[in-house]
């Protein structure tokens, strides 16, 4: 047998024994293992070709096949060489495709390290030529972004769209579907289709309320049109209820959810929406909305007093992207 | 000499069948755990009409509700599950005690051994089966997922199954909007007397309960009629609810906070919860505020309310 296809057929039962192994590792639900990696770093199989790896930034899906890997959202900068000795370990196929869900650093940042470590499929009829890195797709929004913030010019997007791109890798669809003026204006969804897995990047972020970005183009209007296409797009265990199966939706923070952990997080937002919507019309001014505390009973779970992201500041965007556009939408 | 040797021969070969066989009996002899198999039905002796008809709206007495989750549960609309994407949600594990059904649970044996690697209870309508596992797994990652049956393990000490649950989703604590987190656990004994089950949750919430919650129901066990395993599948259909918003009162709202006042003439401070009403001493505070209704306006009182609001005819006589 071919040595690359041995190692290959050898990278996934490897996991499964690792797991057996390693005493740190767990099985959960019947069909998802992880493997704690060292350094805060976790590693999800979440289908038989389809991996999560959190805590290395935000978190980054990994699909391989016989295609080579498609990586969604690369982590900080920090942990970027470390992300590509993990997919090596995961496949010995080339890193095709990057696809980024927004532009932020913890997400974007391993895009030139990963993208050097793969091999573009436009060479797959050229083996002999130089070697060019991996796609890097993402919104228009993102290209933008990322080309005033001072990133390097190989870590931009090297696809992007207006609305939406479709691909065909890994014997499975992939739609990267543009949802405008959600967490930025630069945000996109990734729908595997055969896997059923969504990544949602930062218009969820379980551990937090959901960073609205207005200056980037965020709103909550937009927002609440991203999780409602989300939960548009999962399918829960129905009828059969007690399987306990269905879409999964990897957040861009935070633990693995199914539609109805979206569902309960899209009602929370829709929740504070309102309230902050009835002070406003009540002609209360923003001191007056933070005073009257809308969020008391979300922000134990989902608030914060310190940090990037309090939520004052998620009150705030809300009560600035109503008075801003004034729009409605469930 | 000879007869000697014999005996201690016997007497050796007797031991050496005794060391064989004694792990095998004690499979099935007085030294072997409890087991928890078996249909168990629910003889609603206690709490039945909540359990059952549900509790009157907006009456959380008795849960150690902290500020937060007595403003989640004042801003809760029932209206909110029958949105076609919650009809099929089912009820977080702490349903087990909170409802009315009977369980079915079976064990998952190891071959080698015999001894339990995993009790299930079957799955009833709103609850989903869920698993207790015996063999020592840890629980899963921070990040893992969160299901409707939670994460489970147990262990026997005496006639008492105790088991830790964590990894479930947010959901209710009593039908009427009460809820607790998704970083809820619970503490669970399965207290086994013979024919009889008392199973004791405990359940703690860093950010809805200001104490843990103590729930307790009784089982009976039931060899003659076998409880159902399996709940009954569940498809989500229109109920009314507007699907292009989500039912919610905003603070200062909700119209419902008088009902248990109006029922059982029980203040309304005493209505909206927190831990102090969960404890005796706390009728002394009541004592000046209270006033006991003229007639019989308890489940009576919900008929004259229900008949009054137009509702169903099958309650006006239960």
């Amino acid at each position: 047998m071919h040595t690359r296809a041995l190692r290959y057929l050898l990278a996934v039962p490897a996991f499964g024994v690792a797991l057996l192994l390693g005493g740190q590792s767990t099985a959960f639900a019947q069909h998802l293992d992880s493997q704690a990696l060292g350094d805060g770093i976790e590693l999800f199989r979440i289908r038989p070709n389809f991996y999560v790896l959190m805590g290395a930034g935000a978190n980054v899906a990994i699909q391989v096949g016989s295609d080579g890997a498609v990586v969604v959202d690369t982590g900080d900068a920090a942990h970027a060489d470390r992300l590509v000795a993990e997919l090596k370990k995961l496949t010995p196929r080339p890193i095709r495709y990057l696809i980024n869900t927004t532009a932020d650093a913890d997400h974007v940042g391993g895009n030139e390290k990963v993208a050097k470590a793969g091999r573009n499929l436009r060479q797959l009829g050229n083996p002999g030529a130089n070697v060019v890195p991996a796609a890097i797709a993402a919104a228009e929004g993102a290209l933008l972004r990322m080309s005033v913030d001072k990133y390097p010019e190989s870590a931009w997007p090297s696809e992007s769209f207006p609305e939406s791109m479709n691909l065909y890798l890994n014997d499975e669809g992939i739609e990267v579907l543009h949802q405008p003026n959600a967490h930025t204006d630069a945000d996109s969804l990734v729908f595997f289709r055969r896997s059923d897995v969504v990544m949602a990047g930062d218009i969820i972020d379980t551990r937090r309320f959901p960073m609205i970005d207005v200056a980037n183009g965020g709103s909550i209007s937009g927002e609440i049109a991203a999780l409602n296409r989300i939960i548009g797009l999962a399918i829960s265990s129905i009828p059969i209820v007690s399987r306990e199966a269905g879409t999964v939706i990897v957040p861009g923070h935070g633990r693995l959810l199914d539609k109805i952990d979206v569902v309960e997080y899209r009602d929370m937002i829709v929740i504070l929406r309102d309230r902050i919507e009835h002070l406003i019309k009540q002609g209360k001014s923003l001191a007056e909305v933070k005073a009257a505390n809308p969020a008391l009973d979300y922000r134990t779970r989902y608030g914060n007093d310190k940090g990037s992201w309090t939520t004052d500041m998620f009150v705030e965007a809300v009560f600035n992207s109503l008075t801003a556009d004034g729009s409605k939408q469930h | 000499m000879a007869f000697i040797r014999i005996l201690t021969a016997v007497a050796a070969s007797f031991i050496g069948i005794l060391m064989i066989v004694c792990p095998a009996l004690a499979q099935f002899g007085g030294a072997a755990e409890p087991d928890l198999s078996g249909s168990w039905r629910s003889p609603l002796q206690e709490d039945a009409g909540p359990r059952t008809r549900g509790p009157l709206p907006a009456d959380y007495s008795g849960l150690p509700l902290n500020d937060a989750g007595k403003a989640l549960a004042l801003s809760t609309s029932i209206a909110r599950y029958s949105a076609i994407d919650r009809q099929c949600a089912m009820y977080p594990p702490q349903y087990l005690v909170l409802g009315p059904f009977g369980m079915k649970v079976w064990a998952d044996l190891d071959p080698s051994t015999g001894s339990t690697i995993a009790y299930h209870i079957g799955a009833w309508e709103d609850r989903t089966e869920a698993v207790i596992w015996m063999d020592g797994r840890p629980h899963p990652s921070a990040n893992a997922p969160h299901t409707r049956a939670g994460f489970e393990t147990g262990q026997w000490r005496g006639n008492t199954l105790t088991t830790h649950t964590s990894h479930i989703k947010m959901g209710m604590i009593r039908r009427n909007g009460a809820q607790v987190s998704d970083e809820t656990t619970l503490t669970s004994h399965y207290i086994r007397n013979g024919n009889l089950l008392t199973v004791l949750v405990f359940v703690e919430d860093p950010v809805y309960l200001s104490e843990p919650l103590p729930v307790s129901k009784d089982f009976q066990l039931n060899d003659a009629r076998t409880v159902s395993g399996t709940g009954p599948p569940c498809s989500p259909s229109y109920e009314g609810t507007d699907p292009n918003s989500v039912a919610h009162y905003l603070p200062g709202t909700n119209p419902l906070t008088d009902e248990l006042y109006k029922t059982h003439g029980v203040p309304k401070e005493a209505a909206r919860g927190g831990a102090e009403t969960m404890y005796p001493e706390y009728r002394k505070k009541l004592k000046d505020a209270y006033v006991r209704p003229e007639k019989c306006l308890s489940d009576c009182g919900l008929a004259e309310r229900l008949r009054e609001l137009g509702g169903p005819r099958a309650f006006e006589d239960h």
